[in-house]
């Protein structure tokens, strides 16, 4: 088949934007960008004529505690048009804000709401930042590595005021 | 009939015969209709909830036992906590127990509504059911087979027998 997609071309034409690429074992790309900048390359990478990277796969956060900037976002995008996948990811620390990407891709909504429920990362310009798995009393963040393994409260059953409650461990 | 009969049942049916009628008490009668007629409300959530789910279906067919399931805790009188309490069902659970109608039981199906289980140490799961509502039959095992849940039934009615 004809595929009109060339990886060199992108690359040079992304080179500018971005802070590294890497090429992974299944020869797709992953592009390494600071946090400012990932708004709008996404958008370009979305509506460029010869990328149309059109669906939001992922978004994923891991932790690292030991870095000064600890938190890495991956968001996963695949271009239906030219059978192409790519990986952009960048590394903010706890106290950066980074800018959401529900205006782009409305289903990146609920993968903003998992990652600030998990990790506390808080995404600019989302309306519906709430928890989505959690309950909605719950203290903490408990994908981070410093969030102990039980967690910081407990439920329990209150027979003075018949009501369910939270208290400490 | 493929049903045993109690020695209650055998007491009645030998008096009717001889006399033509039977004496007896009122608690006698109550708890005798309260044995006969259990209506659990399936309260599940989890892999327990497939093994509560077999018991209703024809294999191990309750309702030729007197269990009629229900879906409404309204109608109830038991509910079978099957499955990982998380603390976000806590709520629930507590609120549909107190919808249930007086008098009322729990049975603890599992080993995470018991005491846990492989999620004993997680930060989103009730550790045990009996920190939310009180239990009064608690069923072993990583899921229980649907014969154990005939078993806690049986240990259930001698429970009301002497109430």
């Amino acid at each position: 088949m004809n595929n009109p997609f060339n990886q060199e071309v992108m690359i040079k034409r992304l080179t500018p934007k971005i802070k590294k690429f890497y090429i992974n074992d299944f020869s797709e790309l992953e592009l390494e960008v600071e946090p400012l900048r990932l708004f709008k390359l996404i958008v370009m990478l979305k509506e460029e004529k010869t990328l149309l990277f059109e669906q939001l796969i992922d978004i994923i956060a891991i932790d690292y505690p030991n870095d000064e900037k600890r938190f890495k976002l991956v968001y996963n995008l695949f271009s239906i048009v030219y059978n192409q996948r790519v990986r952009v990811f960048t590394c903010i620390d706890d106290l950066t804000e980074i800018k959401s990407l529900v205006s782009v891709y409305p289903n990146a909504n609920w993968y903003e709401r998992e990652i600030f429920d998990m990790f506390g990362v808080i995404f600019n310009d989302n309306l519906d930042l709430r928890r989505i798995l959690t309950d909605v009393e719950f203290k903490g963040h408990p994908l981070r590595k410093d969030f102990p393994l039980k967690g910081t409260h407990e439920v329990f059953f209150n027979e003075e005021n018949q009501a369910v409650e939270y208290r400490p461990l | 009939m493929g049903l045993d009969l109690d020695d209650y049942q055998k007491e009645i049916t030998q008096s009717l015969n001889k006399q033509g009628f039977f004496l007896t008490s009122f608690k006698k009668m109550i708890n005798f209709a309260k044995n006969n007629s259990i209506w659990p409300l399936e309260f599940g959530f989890s892999c327990c909830a497939v093994e509560v789910m077999q018991a209703k279906s024809s294999k191990y067919n309750f309702n030729k036992q007197n269990v009629v399931f229900q879906s409404s805790p309204r109608h109830a009188d038991l509910i079978i906590i099957s499955g990982t309490l998380t603390n976000k069902a806590a709520f629930v659970l507590r609120r549909v127990y107190e919808q249930m109608p007086e008098p009322k039981w729990v049975i603890a199906f599992g080993a995470c509504s018991c005491g846990g289980g492989i999620y004993n140490e997680g930060y989103a799961v009730v550790n045990a059911a009996d920190k939310i509502v009180p239990v009064d039959i608690y069923v072993k095992g990583c899921p229980p087979k649907p014969e154990n849940l005939l078993a806690a039934l049986e240990k259930l009615k001698e429970k009301m027998k002497n109430e």
